[in-house]
């Protein structure tokens, strides 16, 4: 039988199915409904960017006209002096974001577990309350986000399943088997055929799908190459599905077994392999309550400040050797002020608070190796990870952007106490200078 | 009907596959159970570790100002609930850190799904997993191969002309594929009741009770659905492909979007408005640290004509505790509002998820199984809301201290003594009692018992027709 008799005769089969015809609606309505989320999702978070970036500007915009009044601030708030660095650099308002890729509009991930806007100030680190997820129902995110590699990774398999299952089944239960055999020779490149006909019809639906939405949500020419190594991933992962299948329907159980066995490898490997995994993972390393790190923000900061002057200086100048260059590098102790001197404790703690940071991330990034060590046998959950890191949606995108809001800080503290020990004179010039410096 | 049970569980008991089948389903069963139990162990003693590491760090501090203290705070750690080895439910992704300090009210950080890669789209392999999930599966196929046998075979014919009732013959199959989902699922609760003996309460023994219950029944639904499929489609395909589906659009279809469903039908605000909003109410309340002038003056003549004084510095207390206590009282005005709006809010979602689960009772049972566990939004909530009350309280008697403990108006090196932090009382969390659980629950129980009803009413309505 030609390769186009098997195209036709699968068409044919199909759309004199109704539940198949069902299942392949279900299907779609899944997956516009999943792009559809994670296209909202995308587009929700450009939205907050943009005010949270409109009130920063709004921020800066009032510290150059009280600097170029010869104001110190606000009113109401009589301390603040944008004249000096500390408030200077505090009203050029540092926030670093992280910008959802194109690809989010595919790929949800793990974007709702994670905050996406941080303003960096010198005590910033990376676990701050306000580097909060953004709120939703919990009951609605521990059910996880139906996003279009959900749709694909877990429903797919089964709209396959439905697809497939009468596949050589029907026939074997009809006893018809013996006679297809006689008539072709031997059964199994029939099934293959048959196979591989509807795993060219599945192929071109996916693309369509993914064309067709990556076109009506704008993200065809900006996702770039990533969105055609998604199309190449997502459909060698049905063929990868389409060749089980054909190696379990070559068996020749019969429709019923043949239908409870695929749904059962898809209960392994979806259900049963990544759930064991996880609760293996959890007991090995359990929700870190973040005592550390508690206790290096509360009790920490008491013993840096309780240290001598000389003490603190010496551990700041090591790991910053240019703050020995400065102004006041090379005066006596004693002519000091208690602001400059404040700023050398604040900067040690910074560097104290980026190890403690990622001593943090190390304890976690065990939790990780154990989890990517299990991707030989849990493919499915390797292939949704490689997937979510396409689209930056995966926790390494998120541990980079805690690592850079950590490192952001630590600049911040350094540039400040330069400008400090320089004993820099603010004005409008120096002011835009700091706004290049911290939005750079 | 004694004999058609018997009879079936003959057959089940000569099909090796299924004796193959069942002793690994009865091991992972044991296992789950007991790693579920051991994760809750372990997460209950890192819980108190850092509840008496983060008290003895409270109790240590140094005598200092009353209002010093407040803004070091203290953090509470959430309870893992004793059924959490069952069924987690949002305890996975809400955090158990909570920092308690004046001025504002805080949420849960540091939740378990943000301190790894996602390893499940499913959850951990719960018993509340298998149970919802893969129990059903297996009975679904049990059931249909049972009854798609009878008819294929024509042993239904034999039955009938032997003076049986097919009503009967169906029910007796649903009962006997039921009962072994109870074997099944007793054996779950069972393990969960005596692995943890030793904490075992009358709360968790009931809720345990309830589960059962819930389970039971939502057994029953997928046993008489099956059959009636199976007894009632011409082709075994189209009844197996109905199940399999229904089977699909319940578990894994229908929750999420309807999750996702009620999120748009009841929009939350997003950090950035819900901050906003916090920080426009709040700051036309008073300010503790930063009172404006005309607010100030209305609380500075109030306690001046309270004490008969005509200065702040002439009162025998510290009015500067007053003022602080006025801003918290203030703020909590408006955390009120907008945190209460926002939980009202979630409510709103979750009646939209029970709601629409009348076309899906796995919803349903879903919902049940983890708020009798102890691991739903209306727990958490709970948590939230007495962990709140709790730092109100704390909050206050720092206030009180340093208003009325002794210093006079201005004087911030004034220190409270040990002794008076070692006496603030630590929290205690006590769950909602399982009476009042019922009333966020009961839509969720009338939906599992209409869709019973339905089962039994299917099956009786069954005529074999030659």
């Amino acid at each position: 039988m030609s390769f186009t008799n098997y195209l036709r005769w699968e068409w044919i089969n199909f759309i004199r199915s109704p539940y198949k015809i069902i299942a392949v609606l279900l299907f779609l309505v899944a997956a516009g409904f999943a792009i559809s989320n994670g296209n909202s999702l995308r587009s929700k978070q450009l939205a907050t960017l943009e005010k949270v970036e409109t009130e920063a500007q709004k921020m800066r915009e009032s510290a150059k006209e009280w600097i170029l009044a010869g104001k110190t601030g606000p009113e109401e708030r009589p301390w603040v002096n944008v004249q000096t660095p500390f408030y200077a650099m505090w009203y050029a308002n540092h926030h670093l974001n992280k910008t959802p890729s194109p690809l989010m509009a595919f790929t949800i991930g793990q974007a709702e577990q994670f905050g996406f806007y941080k303003r960096v100030n010198v005590w910033s680190t990376a676990y701050d309350g306000d580097l909060a997820a953004e709120i939703s129902n919990p009951e609605r995110i521990a059910l996880g986000a139906l996003d279009f590699t959900f749709v694909v990774l877990f429903l797919l398999p089964l709209l396959l399943i439905v697809l497939c299952f009468n596949v050589g089944g029907y026939e074997q239960d009809r006893q018809m088997a013996k006679l297809i055999k006689i008539q072709l020779g031997a059964q199994n490149p029939w099934i293959f055929g048959r196979i591989a006909s509807i795993g060219i019809f599945v192929s071109v639906f996916i693309l369509a799908i993914i064309l067709l939405a990556a076109t009506f949500t704008g993200i065809l020419n900006t996702a770039g190459s990533g969105l055609f190594l998604f199309i190449g991933i997502v459909l060698a992962y049905v063929w990868v599905w389409l060749l089980i299948f054909f190696g379990v329907i070559s068996l020749q159980f019969g429709q019923t077994a043949q239908a409870m066995t695929l749904t059962l490898i898809w209960v392994i490997f979806a259900l049963v392999i990544p759930g064991a995994v996880h609760q293996a993972a959890s007991i090995k390393y359990p929700n870190n309550l973040m005592v550390d790190f508690l206790d290096a923000k509360r009790e920490d900061p008491e013993a840096i400040y309780a240290k001598e002057f000389e003490d603190i200086w010496n551990l700041v100048a090591e790991k910053f050797p240019e703050i020995k260059a400065t102004k006041l590098g090379n005066q006596p102790d004693s002519l000091l002020n208690p602001t400059v001197k404040g700023g050398l404790y604040r900067t040690e703690m910074s560097f104290h608070m980026a190890t403690v940071s990622e001593k943090v991330e190390k304890g976690f990034d065990e939790k990780n190796a154990f989890i990517s060590g299990s991707y030989w046998y849990n493919p499915i959950v390797g292939v949704q990870n490689y997937l979510f890191k396409l689209a930056e949606t995966d926790y390494y995108a998120y541990q980079n952007y805690r690592r850079e809001i950590q490192s952001a800080n630590l600049e911040l503290c350094k540039s400040l106490i330069l400008e400090e020990w320089n004993e820099a004179v603010i004005d409008d010039a120096r002011f835009k200078l700091y706004e290049a410096l911290l939005n750079k | 009907m004694k004999t058609l049970l018997l009879n079936e569980w003959i057959l089940l008991k000569r099909n090796p596959w299924f004796i193959g089948l069942s002793i690994v389903l009865f091991l992972i069963l044991g296992v789950t159970s007991y790693f579920g139990i051991a994760e809750t162990r372990k997460l209950n003693q890192l819980e108190a570790e850092a509840a008496a590491h983060i008290r003895a760090q409270w109790d240590n501090q140094e005598a200092g100002n009353p209002h010093n203290a407040a803004h070091y705070g203290t953090y509470l750690f959430k309870p893992t609930s004793a059924l959490t080895g069952f069924d987690e439910g949002v305890n996975g992704v809400v955090g158990k850190t909570l920092y308690l300090e004046g001025h504002r009210q805080n949420e849960v950080q540091y939740s378990e799904a943000s301190q790894s890669l996602m390893s499940s789209r499913f959850g951990k392999l719960r018993p509340s997993l298998l149970l919802q999930l893969i129990i059903p599966l297996l009975l679904i196929f049990m059931v249909f191969s049972s009854i798609r046998s009878e008819r294929e075979s024509d042993r239904i014919r034999i039955l009938l002309v032997q003076g049986g009732e097919y009503k009967s013959i169906l029910f007796g199959k649903i009962l006997s594929y039921w009962l072994l989902g109870i074997l099944f699922l007793g054996f779950i609760l069972a393990l969960q009741v005596s692995l943890q003996s030793e904490k075992l309460t009358s709360d968790t023994l009931f809720r345990t009770l309830f589960i059962g219950l819930g389970y039971a029944a939502f057994y029953w639904i997928v046993c008489s659905f099956t059959a009636f499929l199976s007894a009632n489609l011409k082709q075994a395909g189209t009844a197996l492909s109905i199940m399999l589906a229904c089977w699909i659009v319940w578990g894994v279809f229908l929750p999420k979007i309807s999750g996702t469903l009620a999120e748009q039908l009841y929009k939350l605000p997003t950090r950035q408005e819900f901050s906003e909003g916090m920080k426009v109410d709040r700051a036309q309340g008073l300010d503790g640290h930063n009172p404006e002038e005309e607010k100030l003056a209305s609380l500075k003549d109030s306690v001046l004509r309270q004490y008969q004084v005509a200065s702040v510095e002439e009162l025998p207390i510290n009015f500067d505790g007053v003022l602080m206590q006025a801003d918290e009282e203030i703020g909590n005005v408006v955390w009120d509002k907008h945190f209460g709006d926002l939980n009202e809010m979630i409510r709103k979602q979750k009646t939209v998820t029970q709601v629409s689960a009348i076309p899906n009772p796995l919803q349903s049972l879903q919902s049940l199984s983890m708020g009798l566990s102890g691991t739903d939004y209306i727990h958490h909530a709970d948590f939230m809301l007495k962990a709140e009350n709790y730092r109100r309280a704390f909050i206050k008697e720092l206030n009180d201290k340093h208003a009325f403990g002794g210093s006079k108006t201005g004087d911030w090196e004034w220190a409270a003594d040990q002794e008076f932090y070692q006496s603030l009382a630590d929290f205690s969390y006590q769950s909602i009692p399982l009476n009042q659980i019922f009333e966020s629950l009961w839509s969720d129980i009338l939906i599992l018992f209409g869709w019973m009803i339905g089962g039994i009413l299917l099956i009786n309505s069954s005529k074999f027709h030659l």
